[in-house]
This record gives C-alpha cells, structure tokens and sequence, in this order.
C-alpha cells in the first residue's frame, strides 16, 4: 500500500516537466556512470546532472519550451539532441555515447555520483576497473580486492583467508552486494582473488562507513558491486592462463540491442601451476561463477537476472604427528533478480530485488568435519527515487528472512548445535539537497526493525559534500545497527573460520555510531591529496567469551567498542606514471563486559586492542605504462596485529564433591595471562609485474604477462594457533605468468 | 622540478627505501615462559585406605599426554608425625582414550591433620600445596516437620569446617512385578540443601515427600499403583577443609577454568582439599513415611 502511495505521489512541481533516461556506449550497449547531462535553451544552461548508478539521469523541473540536451564524457563524442518540452511532460530520452578520441572541451557538471578518478568521499569510494587493473596481480585479468588492500582504512590479514577489515570493523560487519544480492564470504582462500574479477566489473561503491540510509544491517562498510550487462552488440570474450588461476569471460547479445548475457569463469590451478613453481605446497582451490542476463524491455524497464557460485577450500594447517591436516571450506551461492522502471506517469524511478543468498563454511580434519556453519537468507528490496528540481528524495522497502545454523566442536571437548531464524524489516527515506555555497547534503532515516527480537531503531544518516574547483569538503554521520553476528576463533591469531548466529544477548542488537571528515585538493590536473578522519563507537558488541578451555565456542558476551583513525592519500597521475601512496593510522579497543572479568582480572571491564587492530598500514602502488609494456609495482606494509600469548598449557578439573580422579579425564587448559597481550610481526611484500599487450589478426589481443609475488620473499605470518603453536606462513616469493587472449 | 616529476622519482625509492629497513624476519613467541610446574587436583580423603591425586605438567607447548611416566616425584609430609610418603604414578586411559596420570599414595589421611604435598620435577622446580584435612563431624537430627505430604527433615553437622554437597540415597522396598515377593534397591538423589548455621555448624536439609516423586521416576512405576515402602534413608555429606570454598560461591567451570581463580597450589595451579563423605542413616516413622508419600509395611 505504501509502495503503491509513494509512486503514485504527487510531485511538488505537478506542471513542470521532467527529462529522464538512460546513458549507454555505443559500441556494447553498456551503460556508463558519470556522463554530463546538460540542458540549453538559447545558450543559457538551465539543468545539469551527472548520469548515476545504472547510467539513469534525471533533470526535473524543467518549463515548457525548446531546449538542447547536451551529453559528454571523456571519450566519447558529444550527444546534442533538441527537444520540445510540454507543461507537465513526462519524457524519457535514452541516449547512446559513441566513442572517440576527442578531447572532452564542453560544461561540466559535477555531482555526488560523479566519479573520476578513484577517490575518498566520506568514507565513500568508487572504484573503476581500470583503478583495479594497476594494482599488480598474479592474474592477467585482475581483481576487485586487490585494489581494496590498497584503501588505507582496510586491513588484509594477507595473501591467504580472504577476510578484510574496514576501518576497524570485522568482516563479519561488511555488507557486500553483488548486483543487489548478499554475499557474505566474498573473497576467496587465497587473498589476490575475490568473487568480482575485473572483466565482470561495471562499478564499485565502497563505503568505508557512514554509508547511507539504502543500506543497513551491518555496522561497518558497505561494498556495492555493480557488474556490467554484456555487450548488447557483439559477442566477446576472454580466456586466460596464470599459474595461480585460469578462466574465461563470454558475453554477447541474445536480441541485439535489447537482450544481453555476461558469463565468467575461474578456477584455481595453483596446485598444478604456482605450487610446483616454488616446489612447496600451496594448497588452495577455488573457483568462482558469475552469470547475468540483461535486457530493456522497453525504453523505460530494465530487468537482470544475476548469479553467483563460488567454491574455496584450502589446507590452514598440513598436519603433524598429533593432528590432522585440517581443511577451511565455504561455498557462496547467490541470485538475484533485478527491475529497474521509470513510470511514464511519474517523475519517479522503481528499482525492486529480489534476491536469495547462502555461506556454508566448515573446518575440520580428514577423519571428521570440525566446525560448521551455515546461513541461508531471502532478502526483498525496493527502492523509489523522485526527482524535484532542487531535491532528489529516495526512499524504500526492504524485508529480510535468515536462517542460521552452526554445529562446532573444539579439539579436546565442547560441542555446540544451533539452529535459528532471524527477520529484519524496515524502510528509509533519504532527501538530498542542495543548498547555499555549494553544499550538497543528504539526510535520511532508516527504521529497521528486528521482529525476531521485539526491537526497532531508528537510523539517521547524514551526508554533505562540498565541491569547489580544487577542494572537496565532505563530511558523514550515521547510527547503524546489525542482528546478526559472526563469531571468530579466538585462539587463532589469524582465524578464518566464522560461525554466524543472531545477537540474542539480552536482546541489544549491535550497533555503532559513525562520524566521518574529510578534505580533498586537487594541487593540479596530475596531483591529488586526500584526508579523511573518522571515529567510530561500537555499543553492543559481541565478542567470544573469554575461557581458558581451548576450544571454539558460540558462548558470547557483550563488548563496547571505539574506533578512531585517518586515511592519508596521494595519487599523482600523469602518463606514462601512476603513483599512490596511501597511509591508514588506526586504534581500535574493545571493552568486554563479562561478568567473570572482575573475578579474573580484579576490575569490571577488560580493555583491550583486539586481533585485527592493525596500527600502521601504508601502500606505494606505481604504474609505468611505457607502452608497449605496462610496469606495475606495489608495496605493502602493515604493523603486527594483537594477539594472545600464552604462560603455558595444563589441564582442568572441577574441584568439587563430584572430583573422581579415576574416572574425569579432566580438560586441557590454556594458561593465559591477559588477552591480546603479544603483537604478531608486521607484514610487508613487494609485488611486481610487467605485462605487454599484442594485437592479433582477427581482433584478437593478446596479453602477456610476468612477475614476481613476494619480491624479498617475506616470511608473513598467516595462521597461528596459540594453542599448539602451529604456524602457517603466507605465500613466499613466486615468480609469476599469464596470458590472456580477447577477442570482439 | 616540479612537484609531479619529484614523486615519479621519490615514489620508487621510497619503496627500494622501505624494502630495506624492513627486509629482516621477525619470529613470534607465542608462550611466555611460566615459573609454576604443576598443576594438582584432589583431595586427601580420611575415610579411605588410599589417596589419589591427578597431576598436570605445566608445558610450553599443548599435546596429549602420553603413557609415559611423569616427571615428577610426589610426596606428602604428615606435619604432626613427619611421615613422609612417596606417592607413585598411574597411567589411566579415560573412557574417551585420553590419557591421565593419578599419583597414587597407600595411606589413611587423618582428621584435622596438616599436610604439605609436593611435586618436584628432575630440573628441581618444584609445586606443593599445604592443606589440613577435616575434623570428623558429629552429626545428628536437627528436627522433623511432617504433615499430609509435607516432609521436611534437617541434619546437624557439628565441628565440621565446611559441608559444600549433600547427597541422598532412599533405600526401598518394592514388590517384584508377580508380586511374589519384595526387593530392596536405593535410588540416589541429589536434594540435600546445605546451609550454614549462625552458631558455626552446618545443616543439611531433605525433603522426602518431595523426593517421591523423583523416586517414582528412577524406579519407572506409577504412584498408587505399586507400593513402594521405604527401609532408611542415608544422607551423605561431603566435608572439606576450610580453604575448600569457591570464589563465586558455585562451582561453576566456566568461570573457575580460569588459572589461579580457584587454587591453593603454591608454584602451580590447581586444587588440593581434604574432604570425606560423611554418611548418617536413619529410619523415618511410619506415620511421618506416608506424610511423605510413601506405603507401610503392615
């Protein structure tokens, strides 16, 4: 009903008209984000935007007269197109961008969804896949998370566990959506490759924090992955080889123009091709499916139909003479349904998903499967955008069904079953304006509501930004909330395993306050300075509780938590040169509140900097194209992360009437002195590559590339059990190669 | 220069930079170093011919214990007569195949007796715990409430430091199932209250005509259908020494896992009591028997 309500409003400016559309390439029918949309009348600009998400613009409040609508954008020719405008028109005008070599030298009209180069934008970055393909990787092809490890608020455990920090949150707090649908493990065992490579990417959104009100049920950062439709013109493709990983992209038009498919595939070949260039074992598999159908169904509706299916399974420990080898697996399985629809009638756009999501993970041995989890979910969401001449107000829908379920066992004893559900509901609505000195501002409130724990908040969000020619203020508030929660091993001081379960703790549900500043100057046309502090706090956390029995456990116990931090940039781009220095400080502390704190430690509460707060962490990325040959070179640094030394290891009995020492055997006991009490060795690694690409008859390209994964052959820690001692490094220096042929 | 081209040049040596400072390999230790050798858990027993105590090394690195014998020696002082006593090694294999070691000791502790146990390891680190053993309690019936399914009978522990479990065993007479004949088994029941006297001495209150009901169940037959008489009642409670006290006042193992929450073991961790079941049987009168629910034997 309210659905029904709110696309059927009335808008404020019933006689004006309004000009909407879509902004598509020529040559692949793939729609492009940032295209300048200007309207002229006799000369006079009197509308601008910037095309958005899905290439949709809107210019509303437009009077009736002749106008000239001008489209450009960097590399492509300029669209003109005259029309007549009527009082109170609804009209649509799709617009198709040839590509060209010509200079852009028309009006630029910048807005929040503007994107140029990769940049900061409270908490907010959107990344281009050419950002992502100067980030050295052992594929040709590239991949998203290899450009995120390089955003100074992320923390990366390393090349192996697939599992990032952002800003101090954990990564059971991001919030990571592929074409509108939840992925909840993302990135794959080995930590070059996540589920997104670049061939798939149309359009990242990261939001580091202070994301807005569209979003929610996460704490901590949004990543909004926005893959490409396929080329509605002709068919291409990929295919590549690397010793890490091999795989192929297809798409092509089903009804030329209208109806296109995008398909790729990966698979991990490291067993066969990296691990015997180091003559060690390396062994990781993983594969990844990405499938996605798009078509306009008329000039004014879009639907999709995206999937994902991704596949990790990896040796975190080989084994010695008391344990197994012991095996970490999960499996994602993603669909979504996408419609996207401008009313005729209505100066509105209607996007509605529908999508189901599924993480199975598990660890254990050869001879048993350890520790399991699993998390299914059916999520609906709709979100309307009205378009006012001075104001753009979205608002929406959204319900969210989850059914968790864990069965953990530990090494010596304990044993826990869980099985729940969980439901989320809610709505937002977000206006944004535009005021005086540029300002652009956007206030919106969320209620989302957990019925399956008889609680609702409501969430204020705010977002300004203010863009001069060679300044950029922006600045970002929020209160978040999150139901369910991820539960990580403590005793592995990088663990991977993640049980999921709902925050039944007293009924408070996690939270977190956001508040988010930030400065940008552009000293030239080449040279680029961002900073951006941010604080966080964290009010209902929940943590593993603390116990000296080694074991795994879903017992919880509830936690304060605050966050406080900058991200440092600089990029310099000027051909054939692309520098990046990127610089994150950050302090994270968590105060636990179990009520045996004062018994063991003798005070209320436990302070203490938990395992993932990396303090220091810096990146030098450079990119020589000194063409034909591309050179790209990174290097990475981050301080050591906290994490729990141990006195020594005994055993436990309960000294009770019921103590039989004939017949107890007792448990085995880690004697601690306080948590997080030791600091791991930092981490650092230099990657390098060299790639030439080669024009082949037939429309072919051929692209070769070589280099080299740990230059200095750095032995980075990747798994520490605590318990028994056990280490795991990360992957020493390999030298690497690939090829990759494409064809249109 | 302009700004640009200084870092197209600074940019690669910062990172040649960078590689050098910190091309060293760092190692991690995990475990610190602990100076407490063992850790002990038992109680000397006075009511028994035998003492036995299950004994953990405290190790660097965790890894099941093995059949091999410990290293340790273990020997208690009786401090009033000076006896010393060699206790020696017994590998169990517990129910779920892991391995224990129980220091065995062939001797009876005696009441309120002080007593220092100590482990010693061939490096000479040593852990001991010094402990004195109950007094022998002078127990008797405090008083009897009885009315119509209402049966309440309290217990004086006198001269005891501390009473931290009662247990109670019915033991009743029921027909076989052809009625031919009867038999006596004993159900046992946790239900013992244990309260601590104003005056020092410690009470311990059953409720039978509560307990019926548990009994019932135990023997899986329906009130009013069998008769089910009782013959004694035997309560049976756990006396220990004055240290014996949990820090929470439950003996909860989550919170007490934690090393040094609850231990007496000096150089180590752990606990070591003195404690003994103290057992007092009695027969309740027939009237106040049916009060409680239970038949008569006419």
């Amino acid at each position: 009903m309210l659905l029904v309500i709110g696309l059927f409003a009335t808008p404020v400016h019933a006689q004006q008209a309004i000009l909407r559309g879509t902004v598509v390439a020529a040559s692949d029918g793939e729609w492009l984000q940032g295209v300048n949309i200007a309207l002229f009348q006799a000369d006079t600009l009197v509308a601008g935007t910037a095309s958005g998400s899905d290439g949709v613009y809107a210019l509303p409040g437009i009077s009736p007269g002749i106008y000239v609508l001008r489209a450009t954008f960097v590399g492509y020719a300029t669209e003109r197109d005259t029309l007549t405008i009527g009082q109170g028109d609804r009209l649509i005008v799709n617009l198709v961008m040839q590509e060209t070599e010509t200079e852009l030298d028309e009006v630029v009209v910048r807005g929040d969804s503007d994107t140029g180069a990769a940049r900061i934008l409270a908490g907010q970055t959107s990344i281009r896949p050419a950002d992502v393909e100067m980030i050295p990787s052992p594929d040709v092809s590239g991949d998203l998370i290899n450009y995120l490890t390089t955003l100074p608020g992320i923390v990366s455990i390393g090349d192996r566990g697939g599992q990032l920090f952002i800003r101090g949150g954990e990564p059971w707090q991001n919030l990571v959506l592929l074409d509108g649908m939840w992925v909840y493990q993302p990135f794959h065992i080995l930590g070059f490759f996540s589920s997104f490579p670049t061939d798939i990417l149309q359009e990242v959104d990261v939001y580091a924090g202070g994301f807005t009100s569209q979003y929610g049920g996460r704490i901590s950062s949004v990543i909004d992955v926005k893959s490409r439709n396929g080329d509605k013109r002709g068919f291409a493709g990929s295919g590549s080889l690397a010793p890490f990983v091999s795989g192929f992209t297809l798409e092509g038009p089903i009804a030329v123009d209208v109806v296109s498919f995008l398909v790729s595939y990966r698979e991990s070949v490291i067993e066969q091709g990296a691990s015997k260039l180091v003559q060690d074992d390396l062994p990781f598999q993983f594969s990844d499916f990405f499938a996605k159908t798009h078509a306009f169904i008329n000039s004014n509706t879009q639907l999709s139909l995206s999937l994902l299916r991704t596949d990790d399974r990896g040796t975190v420990f080989e084994g010695n003479d008391l344990q197994d080898e012991q095996f970490l697996s999960w499996q994602n399985r993603s669909a979504s349904m996408r419609y996207l629809v401008f009313p005729r009638a209505f100066p509105v756009m209607a996007e509605f998903i529908l999508s189901g999501s599924r993480l199975k993970s598990s660890l254990g041995g050869l001879s048993q499967e350890e520790r399991f989890s699993k998390l299914s979910s059916a999520n609906t969401t709709v979100n309307i955008t009205h378009f006012h001449r001075n104001t753009e107000v979205r608002w929406g829908l959204f319900a969210r069904t989850v059914e968790l379920q864990a069965s953990l066992d530990g090494l010596y004893q304990g044993f826990s079953d869980r099985k729940e559900y969980a439901t989320e509901v809610g709505m937002y609505i977000e206006p944004e304006f535009r005021l005086a000195y540029g300002w652009q501002v956007r206030t919106g409130f969320r209620i989302h509501s957990f019925p399956s724990q008889n609680s609702g908040f409501l969430e204020p969000r705010f977002r300004a930004v203010k863009v001069n020619d060679r300044d950029e203020y922006t600045f970002a508030a929020g209160i978040f909330h999150q139901e369910i929660v991820g539960l990580t091993d403590r005793r592995d001081a990088a663990g991977v395993f993640t049980a999921w379960t709902s925050s039944t703790f007293d009924q408070k549900v996690p939270e977190a306050i956001h508040v988010i500043a930030g400065y940008r100057r552009m000293f030239n046309e080449h040279l680029e300075v961002s900073v951006e502090g941010y604080a966080k706090k964290l009010n209902n956390l929940y943590i593993p509780e603390w116990t000296a029995y080694p074991r795994f456990t879903t017992r919880i116990q509830p936690a304060e938590g605050r966050v406080y931090g900058g991200d440092f940039r600089v990029e310099y781009r000027k051909k054939p040169f692309t520098g990046l220095i990127t610089y994150g400080l950050s302090s994270v502390r968590y105060t636990a509140q179990q009520e045996s704190i004062e018994l063991w430690y003798g005070s209320k509460e436990l302070s203490f900097r938990p395992a993932h707060d990396r303090r220091h962490q810096l990146n030098l990325v450079t990119s020589f194209d000194f063409r034909p040959f591309d050179i790209d070179v990174r290097w990475q640094f981050g301080s050591g992360l906290p994490y729990s030394r141990a006195l020594g290891f005994d055993g436990f009995m309960l000294v009770d009437g019921e103590l039989d020492v004939y017949n107890d055997p007792g448990n085995r006991r880690v004697i601690y002195q306080k948590p997080y009490n030791g600091i791991l060795p930092t981490y650092h690694r230099l990657d390098v590559t060299i790639d030439r690409s080669m024009t082949l008859p037939g429309e072919a390209t051929l692209t070769v590339l070589a280099g080299v994964i740990n230059a200095y052959d750095r032995r980075n820690l990747f798994y520490l059990d605590v318990f028994t001692l056990r280490r795991v490094d990360q992957l020493p220096l390999i030298p690497t190669f690939g090829l990759k042929l494409e064809f249109e | 220069m302009r700004s640009g081209d200084k870092i197209a040049i600074w940019l690669p040596l910062l990172t040649l930079f960078a590689m050098v400072i910190v091309g060293c390999q760092e190692s991690v230790d995990p475990v610190l170093e602990t100076e407490e050798a063992f850790s002990m858990y038992g109680y000397l027993d006075p009511s028994s011919d035998q003492q036995a105590l299950r004994i953990f090394t405290v190790d660097g690195i965790l890894f099941p214990t093995t059949t091999d014998f410990l290293d340790a020696v273990v020997t208690s002082v009786n401090m009033d007569t000076g006896e010393t006593i060699v206790w020696r090694d017994s590998v169990i294999t517990f129910r779920d195949r892991s391995i224990g070691h129980v220091f065995v000791a062939d001797f009876r502790a005696t009441h309120s007796t002080r007593y220092i146990i100590t482990a010693v390891r061939s490096d000479g680190r040593e852990a001991f715990v010094d402990l004195i053993t109950p007094p022998d309690g002078d127990v008797r019936i405090d008083n009897i409430v009885s009315s119509r399914s209402n049966v309440i009978v309290t217990m004086n522990w006198a001269d005891v430091p501390r009473i931290i479990q009662a247990d109670v065993s019915y033991f009743v007479r029921i027909p076989f199932p052809d009625g031919s004949d009867t038999t006596t088994v004993r159900v046992d029941i946790k239900s013992g209250r244990v309260q601590e006297n104003s005056d020092g001495t410690w009470a311990v209150t059953i409720i039978p005509s509560s307990d019926i009901g548990a009994i019932f169940s135990a023997l899986q037959i329906q009130p009013g259908r069998t008769p089910v008489i009782l013959h004694q009642i035997e309560v049976k409670a756990f006396v220990v020494s004055e240290e014996w006290e949990s820090p929470v006042g439950s003996f909860d193992p989550e919170l007490l896992v934690q090393p040094g929450t609850f231990s007496n073991v000096h150089n180590g961790f752990g606990f070591v009591g003195g404690g003994y079941f103290d057992s007092f049987i009695f027969v309740l009168d027939d009237e106040i028997a049916r009060d409680a629910g239970f038949s008569i034997d006419r």
